[in-house]
């Protein structure tokens, strides 16, 4: 079921009127059935699919806290990994993988005859795999106890709000609040309920009209000149931000008006002031699982409860940093793939951990640099940011690394040929973003008085509704619904 | 900000949190139903501003004027009734349909041709939309050539149109409801969509504010539209040129279309619109006079011809563009009087 749609409008204030009238255990059934109900809108014949992958981790979780066997509960772990990797690479890659395979034997003069393949992809495959990999991997740690109600467990994996398109949640941050019977709360209601308005502006009023902007500017890619590439690559970071910030603020604020907590998602990426800094404000679940399940552990770091050991700086002689290197380009190749089965997601990845890398041995041979005021920090990483974005939009590989070249090559830098609302929409939104910032770092001021709180709120939440309710229709899904 | 843990979020008083919900609904409500009675208005004739208007006319009892696929029953129902003769079609843009300072009585140039041909045994039927380009003309053309027993066809062929590439839903004949297709959703097993129209179009019966959604948004993007023009200094004398790939991609469908009626041994007369002369327009005047030759390159005697309507409308025959919602001017270089249809009506009657 899609947020942007009547019926979810219709679906989501049936189920919290139900849920606050409702027993807590029944509460529990009702999240359970609501999810599938919410799932099965989309693609029924793949409910069995997230029930098995999630009915396989409760078991071997709860196998993994009975054995007090290090070496079975790590191969109790590690089944668990493989069979949700195998799950995932089976839907997700194997297209890819045979269609990679084919191009390289093409490559030396074979052409392989195998039957095509036709697989779907089944909706938040990558989110709710990563969030049992990410339970079985805390239970294992001994971070979270192995749940114990599989009602709880699968309420947990299924739960509608961040099913498909994340935030991607640890197991400790939900599964508390659904075992525990939460207390009916007005106010939080009314920031769900904002919250949600919020999500249906980004996405129905902003990136549903960005996207027929970049839809045709990527059309014909190979035409763009410079200025051209760089309005593309700023309109493609706008949609996706707007896209996606928005599932996350509705998937927050529907948790919100059942009492439950999700944590933030997002948090200003575009004014990041490293790399690093966007990683730590743009999809805020996904780079946090990855330096706890994948980049950590490549580093070779010892978990220490929620956080890790300190890393000696001079520790085998210097080889720390080569693992650290190597860590940070596996994990974001990977990260790459894990959004999409392209080389290009993996170069989009490949140019994230570049600037990593480059602003780490900047600012360790000029070591003035992380005392340089955010806003110069903000100027260098937000084109660059944005640039990154080019591969994953890209339809090849072969567009992105031209239009890449194009963003540095100042021969006909000027030659504008996309639509005219393109550059007058990459203006706007620019400065919107900047007087949205401006006004949330000033609205603290407004915490004293009430009045004109409340009138502001008002005013914008009236503007809100009325384009919402102007706007809403089914246009286009989530950009990470592909995911 | 961790996501290995939440903190309870802090809330404030619920009077204080529902407040801004609740007034800024009523707000919403309240502006909505403003906008809705005092400022809307059909936005798909907001092309012609608001001293222009549409007339898709008649002539011997009959529709001989249509815009699409849509209504195009109207003008075959006329055109049946008049014993299917050998027909002229004429495509074109809103320059057809379009009628500055109109008043009850005038006509537009399909209909006085179509009554001067029709003297002559011959039966002139006229298809225009706004900004209809060569891509929608193409697929109009092969659709119609169906339903009329075609001998000629009269294309308008418009540089400012080359820039549109779009093909509207109206273009398509209204595809017959099959039982098939609710078979396919359920073997997709994807109740989404089947849902949501049925939400929507059960909404709009019971919510004449739900109906106007649509109107609404029209509204909103043409605001929108006007805005970015004030804000940009556009007017409609602004140079508009055409890219290499959008000229070259409308000339080749243009080749096609004549390749096609041509092999079906219709006459083809290729013009291009009237265009107003008294003050600087927005066309690139290399581009135009390139147009202009190329077109000419395409005749062939007997077969394909070309006229050049450029200057066939006077001055004092074109008229402003006054946009609907604020009231801006712009000089109109697409749109005249009755009396401006007249001249297009002779100066295209002798070459068909």
């Amino acid at each position: 079921m899609l947020f942007n749609s009547i019926t979810y409008l219709l679906f989501l204030p049936v189920v919290v009127a139900l849920y606050w009238l409702l027993p807590n255990r029944a509460r529990l059934w009702l999240i359970l059935l609501s999810s599938l109900v919410f799932y099965g809108f989309w693609r029924i014949e793949f409910m069995p699919l997230i029930l098995f992958s999630a009915g396989i981790d409760y078991v071997l979780a709860r196998m993994i806290e009975a054995s007090d066997d290090e070496k079975r509960r790590r191969f109790l772990m590690l089944l668990s990994i493989v069979i949700s990797l195998i799950i995932l690479g089976i839907f997700k890659y194997l297209i890819f993988f045979v269609d990679s395979v084919g191009s390289l034997a093409a490559l030396i003069g074979h052409t392989p005859s195998w039957p095509e393949l036709h697989i779907i992809l089944p909706l938040g495959i990558s989110f709710y795999i990563f969030a049992t990999i990410s339970y079985t991997v805390d239970v294992y740690r001994r971070l979270v106890p192995a749940e114990k109600s599989a009602l709880v467990y699968f309420c947990f994996v299924t739960f509608f709000p961040h099913l498909v398109a994340g935030p991607i949640l640890r197991a400790g941050v939900l599964i508390p609040q659904l075992a525990q019977r939460t207390a009916f709360n007005a106010s939080a209601m009314a920031e769900g309920t904002k919250r949600i308005i919020l999500g249906l502006f980004l996405k129905v009023v902003l990136a549903d009209n960005v996207a027929p902007l970049v839809n045709r500017a990527f059309e014909a890619p190979l035409g763009a000149h410079g200025a051209d590439a760089w309005t593309m690559a700023f309109l493609f970071g706008f949609q996706i931000y707007f896209d996606f910030s928005a599932y996350s603020h509705i998937a927050i604020g529907s948790a919100l008006l059942m009492g439950i907590v999700l944590p933030e998602n997002f948090n200003f990426p575009y004014l990041a002031s490293s790399p690093r800094d966007f990683w730590k404000r743009w999809h805020i679940s996904l780079s946090t699982w990855v330096r706890d399940y994948l980049y950590m552990p490549l580093m070779g770091a010892k978990p220490k409860g929620e956080d890790w050991e300190a890393m000696p700086a001079e520790r085998d002689g210097g080889r720390d940093e080569g693992k650290r290197t190597r860590a940070l380009f596996i994990t974001w190749t990977l990260m790459g793939l894990w959004h999409g089965a392209n080389w290009t997601f993996a170069i989009w990845g490949l140019f994230h951990a570049l600037c990593i890398w480059g602003h780490r041995l900047l600012v360790s041979a000029v070591p003035a640099l992380k005392r340089s005021p955010a806003i110069l920090g903000c100027m260098v990483t937000l084109p660059l940011m944005m640039a990154a974005w080019i591969p994953f939009r890209a339809k090849t590989v072969g567009e992105a690394f031209h239009l890449w070249g194009r963003m540095i090559d100042p021969r006909g830098f000027f030659n504008f040929s996309l639509w005219t609302n393109s550059y007058f929409a990459a203006a706007v939104l620019m400065a919107g973003m900047l007087v949205v910032f401006g006004a949330w770092r000033l609205s603290p001021a407004l915490a004293t008085r009430p009045i004109l709180r409340t009138t502001a709120q008002s005013v914008i939440l009236a503007v809100a509704m009325a384009f919402v309710f102007v706007f809403l229709q089914v246009r286009d899904s989530f950009i990470y619904f592909q995911f | 900000m961790s996501v290995t843990h939440v903190e309870p979020r802090p809330h404030e008083p619920a009077l204080q949190a529902w407040a801004p919900l609740v007034i800024g609904a009523v707000l919403a409500a309240a502006g909505v139903q403003y906008v809705r009675h005092d400022l809307l208005f059909d936005t798909g004739k907001a092309a012609l501003g608001q001293l222009t208007s549409s007339l898709f006319g008649q002539a011997s009892g009959g529709q001989v004027h249509c815009q699409n696929m849509r209504d195009t029953a109207l003008c075959l129902a006329a055109y049946r009734a008049a014993g299917s003769p050998p027909a002229v079609l004429w495509l074109g843009n809103s320059q057809l349909h379009g009628v500055n300072r109109l008043q009850p009585g005038q006509k537009t140039a399909p209909v006085l041709v179509h009554e001067a041909l029709a003297a002559k045994g011959r039966y002139v039927v006229t298809y225009s939309q706004p900004n209809a380009n060569l891509l929608e003309h193409r697929l109009l053309f092969q659709q119609l050539r169906r339903d009329y027993a075609l001998d000629t066809l009269v294309l308008s062929v418009c540089l400012d149109d080359f820039r549109e590439s779009g093909i509207r839903a109206d273009i398509q004949p209204p595809a017959p409801t099959k039982p098939e297709q609710a078979k396919t959703v359920e073997a997709d097993f994807s109740p989404q969509p089947v849902v949501e129209v049925w939400l929507e179009n059960s909404l709009s019966q019971t919510f004449p504010t739900w109906r106007d959604r649509q109107g609404l948004k029209g509204l909103a993007d043409y605001a929108a539209y006007v805005i970015r023009n004030r804000a940009f200094g556009i007017n409609s004398q602004t140079k508009r040129p055409v890219s290499e790939a959008q000229y070259y991609e409308k000339l080749a469908v243009l080749k096609a279309m004549i390749a096609e009626a041509r092999a079906a041994n219709i006459k083809v007369v290729l013009y291009v619109p009237a265009y107003r002369t008294d003050v600087p327009g927005p066309y690139v005047e290399e581009q135009y006079a390139r147009l202009l030759g190329d077109l000419k390159a395409l005749t062939v005697p007997g077969q394909v011809s070309f006229v050049d309507l450029t200057s066939v409308v006077p001055g004092p025959e074109w008229g402003m563009l006054k946009d609907a919602l604020f009231g801006f001017e712009d000089y109109d270089f697409m749109h005249f009087t009755a009396e401006g249809h007249r001249h297009l009506a002779q100066g295209l009657k002798g070459a068909i």
